[in-house]
């Protein structure tokens, strides 16, 4: 490529650093959408003891990092041949509901609701919506000092907490903990309430948003990912269902130690993410039957009932509003994360009200020992499937370790994405030396809809010799690498 | 031509009155050494063992009392020991030639023992070559 | 208005939230500042950060290891009158530290092996990465802030700092680090009552043992940061049973926390049983800690010697 382009900044609102590179060739025009960092984790991993990976770990995301907590945490059970007793267990199931309800309210009240509300409309940031519904301002703030407080108890720090050791926790939960949490989870309620409102009222009712909903640029015929148990929503631990775009069951994992047998992993040149891809198709990375949707709209897809009946209205209301699943449209991953919310707050309410001497009584950690040289575990984080991979040697020190994140899982989906909306760019810069303002707010709205947290999926490298100066969002260069325009 | 420069801290008790003693006999040793006379060899902190190697030395020699009694107070000498064999598994993680590294219990009356360690740690560190910067 | 920028190296994301989580400090900051710049929260562009002669506080979150970010913190921080490193990536490195073992081209060469296929095609500018390095790498900020993330503890100094400087134009001291200047043991609740006696009994690796609830970790055997880690928080996960990981940095900002607690261990390994042991015995149980670098230093290897030790080591390989 000659020429020396100019970039634009990242992305706003997405976790980490990541941009968006249109290629113009002509009429045609293809997307990649960049991650640019890099951190290394799976390399760091090697060679330490392994059971300090999760909180190592924990530091690939500061959003999700219970996520990656709770996985590496799965992950070294299996090293040791260890099944953490059931107050361990449920305990480590409640703190990743709770994370599954911050990073989702996280993500709608800050992130998402910006982009729903100002739909096409210039500067969509949290600083204007506070300034036009104040009342949600004061929400989501309570909302996360609520949840930081939950955090807190459950793991000592809110975000690199301390709570999972091999084979159990640290220590369990006492009768004064399930009631402090309890108190913060009732203050928690009316913040579901008026955000779910405000969906009901902002979201649900915007003219523009429900048009986008039947717009086929956002669909993506991919195969919907996710944990299911007995057929149910499930974050914790279950079977990982794999649904193709016309519904049907192509996977079926019950042993985590098979993934790989299903889930391949490319790399491209042009970015610091893998590129998962399905191994049992014969297709290549980037095509889109191969592609991978993991998410809230993917876990949606492959479940078939959700806990609590305001999870199960909306749930039935969605599914109206399309004729039935799969459902992909991506648009509606806001949707499914405001059922992800209901189906989670009661699903918390149950475990700390029904099952709390459970939490209360028994032991805390396995402390049997049988070595086993690989484990893998697979959760739900907020984003979608997360799988820790790590074969341990001797000494139980770390000999490999593979992770793929839920945003690395979307990576393929979010290029295909792109390039479903680009298709008009062309011709934009050729009648107007820029693209419309409405293909960048589309282009902008999937980034959104996906919600990737690039802190995590750029915890692998990838090195190369070319000169590179800074940064921009968005920028299109032709097939000579020549600027055609940037957004600045 | 390169000659290795090694730092010796030993204490005055044992090996710092052995130095003493092999030099007043004129019992030669490598002049690559420079020694670091120490009140006790547990004095010697991890950090003066690094800012030693960062500084130009291509080895550390530490010389104490014999364990198990003669540190004059009394387990001085036992920490040395556990602080070394903690660095030389740190430098060996990092890739770097533990025998770089060494602690030997030398005693005042032990100048021919003295001479010999001293002797062989150069030899020791002139085959593992310089250990690189700007000094090397 | 005085013109704040919050700018990401490598991050996490969690000193975002960690920021952001100030809750309504955050707005009392807001009469005095304003953001020109934080992208995981507002939306505006870095070319308008370019427009601006003077930021009056930059505050750098993560550590460096693209060439793009690198630029980008040195560009950035030579017009910022205060430049703050927020989070132990950006004071001593943090946990993705450990990459200063390796060079970039190992880990890619580790990284394409796991791959099962690999598309071979432009790399449309990917900013090409550096060996990695934390902000005080690049530059000397004027206020370090260390914790992963920093603590609430540290977050209400800095926000009474960025006050007093809105208000007085001044900052009282150069190079301030947050944080109490003493070790965490000296406020721990699991402090013995007579310090000179600890007795570390051997290593435990956290998988051997239920950790007892109130009794110091390294009178158990298991490792614990304390003794070596600057006072950030409120022994936030001690009081969850779990020993510290250090990741409030050293003591004090130039020492080496990572030798600082070998050499603690030293003193305290098993100390009864020295005499009777000896050296083959104390090895034996030292052997145990398999991973020094690990166990060590989690979070500040980039600022330690052994990195420096390590750098020297690369150069004069390249040289020749």
């Amino acid at each position: 490529m000659q020429g020396k382009p100019i970039f634009s900044d990242p992305i706003t609102r997405v976790e980490g650093i990541a941009r968006i590179v249109f290629v113009v060739d002509g009429e045609s025009v293809r997307a990649y959408y960049q991650v640019l960092e890099f951190r290394g984790f799976e390399k760091l991993a090697v060679d330490r003891h392994i059971e300090e990976l999760p909180r190592i770990m924990s530091a690939i995301c500061g959003v999700c990092s219970w996520s990656h907590h709770l996985a590496s945490a799965k992950a070294v059970d299996m090293i040791f041949g260890r099944s953490p007793p059931p107050r361990a267990k449920l305990t480590r199931i409640l703190a990743n509901y709770i994370q599954i309800i911050d990073s989702h309210l996280l993500h709608l009240g800050i992130m998402a609701f910006p982009d729903l509300i100002y739909w096409g409309d210039g500067r969509r940031d949290i600083l204007r919506l506070y300034r036009d519904y104040p009342e949600i301002a004061a929400v989501a703030l309570k909302a996360r000092s609520i949840v930081k407080h939950i955090e807190n108890k459950l793991g000592g720090k809110f975000q690199h907490a301390a709570l999972a050791v091999p084979g159990g926790i640290s220590r369990g939960l006492l009768k004064d903990d399930i009631n402090e949490i309890l108190k913060w989870f009732a203050e928690l309620r009316p913040v579901v309430s008026t955000l779910h409102k405000f969906f009901d009222e902002h979201i649900k009712n915007n003219k523009k948003f429900r048009e986008a909903l039947k717009d086929n640029r956002f669909v993506l015929r991919g195969l919907s990912m996710g944990l299911v148990r007995d057929g149910f929503l499930e974050f914790y631990d279950g079977v990982l269902k794999i649904v193709d775009h016309n519904g049907k069951v192509v996977e079926e994992i019950t042993d985590s130690l098979k993934y790989a047998e299903v889930i391949g992993e490319g790399i491209a040149d042009w970015t610091y993410a893998k590129l998962p891809y399905y191994r049992r198709s014969n297709l290549r990375i980037l095509d889109e039957a191969s592609t991978f949707i993991v998410g809230p709209l993917a876990r949606l897809n492959v479940a078939d009932k959700v806990y609590g009946n305001a999870a199960q209205s909306e749930y039935g209301e969605m599914i109206d509003e399309t004729g039935g699943k799969p459902i992909l449209n991506i648009l509606f991953y806001h949707w499914a994360r405001l059922i992800e919310i209901l189906h989670s707050v009661d699903a918390v309410e149950d475990i700390l009200h029904t099952h709390e001497r459970e939490l209360l009584e028994g032991d805390t950690m396995d402390l049997r020992e049988t070595f086993r040289p690989e484990g893998v575990g697979i959760l739900e984080a907020p984003r979608g499937t997360l799988i820790h991979h790590y074969r341990a040697g001797e000494n139980y020190i770390t000999t490999y370790a593979n992770i793929i994140t839920p945003t690395t899982f979307n990576n393929s989906s979010i290029n295909i994405s792109l390039n479903k909306v680009c298709s008009r760019l062309a011709k934009e810069i050729k009648a107007y030396g820029r693209p419309e303002p409405e293909t960048l707010s589309i282009v902008e709205s999937i980034i959104r809809a996906y919600d990737p947290c690039n802190s995590c999926a750029t915890h692998c490298l990838y090195l190369n010799n070319m000169e590179l100066s800074i940064s921009f969002k968005l920028i299109v260069i032709n097939s000579n690498g020549e600027v055609l325009w940037r957004s600045s | 031509m390169w000659r290795p420069r090694i730092v010796a801290f030993f204490c005055k008790w044992c090996a710092g009155a052995a130095a003493e003693a092999a030099g007043v006999s004129r019992m030669h040793y490598d002049p690559s050494v420079i020694p670091i006379i120490v009140p006790c060899t547990g004095r010697v902190s991890p950090e003066m063992v690094m800012h030693a190697f960062l500084n130009g030395a291509d080895g550390v020699l530490i010389g104490g009392c014999h364990t198990p009694n003669d540190c004059h107070y009394i387990a001085g000498n036992f920490k040395a020991f556990k602080r070394i064999y903690m660095l030389r598994k740190l430098l060996q993680q990092a890739g770097i030639e533990p025998e770089r590294l060494r602690i030997e219990w030398i005693s005042a009356t032990e100048a021919v023992k003295l001479v010999r360690v001293v002797n062989e740690f150069s030899e020791t560190i002139r085959r593992l070559g310089p250990l690189g910067g700007k000094h090397a | 208005m005085l013109k704040l920028a919050v700018i990401p190296g490598a991050i996490c994301g969690g000193c975002d939230v960690a920021l952001a989580s100030v809750g309504e400090d955050l707005l009392k900051l807001l009469k005095y500042y304003e953001i020109v710049y934080w992208p995981t929260v507002i939306d505006r562009r870095m070319s308008e950060l370019e427009d601006i002669d003077i930021i009056d506080v930059l505050i750098y979150m993560g550590g460096i290891s693209t060439k793009h970010e690198l630029e980008n913190a040195k560009k950035l921080s030579a017009k910022s009158r205060i430049k703050v490193a927020f989070g132990t990536c950006s004071v001593y490195g943090g946990i993705p530290g450990f990459n200063t073992l390796y060079s970039p081209l190992e880990v890619e060469n580790f990284i394409k092996r796991q791959s099962t296929m690999h598309l071979q095609q432009d790399r449309f500018g990917l900013p090409e990465v550096v060996e990695y390095m934390a902000y005080t790498d690049v530059i000397e900020p004027e206020i370090l802030i260390p914790g992963c993330p920093p603590t609430e503890k540290v977050l209400d100094q800095f926000v009474k700092i960025l006050i007093d400087y809105a208000q007085s134009r001044r900052l009282q001291g150069r190079h301030i680090l947050l944080g109490d200047p003493e070790s965490l043991c000296r406020s721990c609740p699991r402090k013995p009552k007579d310090m000179s006696k600890i007795v570390m009994p051997g290593i435990k690796r956290l998988y051997e043992v239920k950790l007892d609830e109130t009794k110091c970790f390294l009178e158990q055997g298991v490792l614990c940061m304390g003794p070596a880690t600057r006072a950030i928080c409120n022994h936030s996960c001690i009081a969850n049973n779990f020993p510290c990981y250090g990741c409030g940095g050293p003591v004090e900002i130039n020492s080496d926390s990572g030798l600082a607690m070998l050499s603690a261990l030293s003193s305290l390994f098993m100390v009864d049983k020295e005499k009777s042991l000896m050296e083959t015995g104390l090895a034996r149980e030292l052997d145990k800690v398999a991973d020094p670098i690990g166990y060590f230093f989690k979070y500040t290897l980039p600022k330690s010697y052994l990195s420096r030790i390590i750098k020297m080591r690369k150069g004069e390989k390249s040289a020749r």
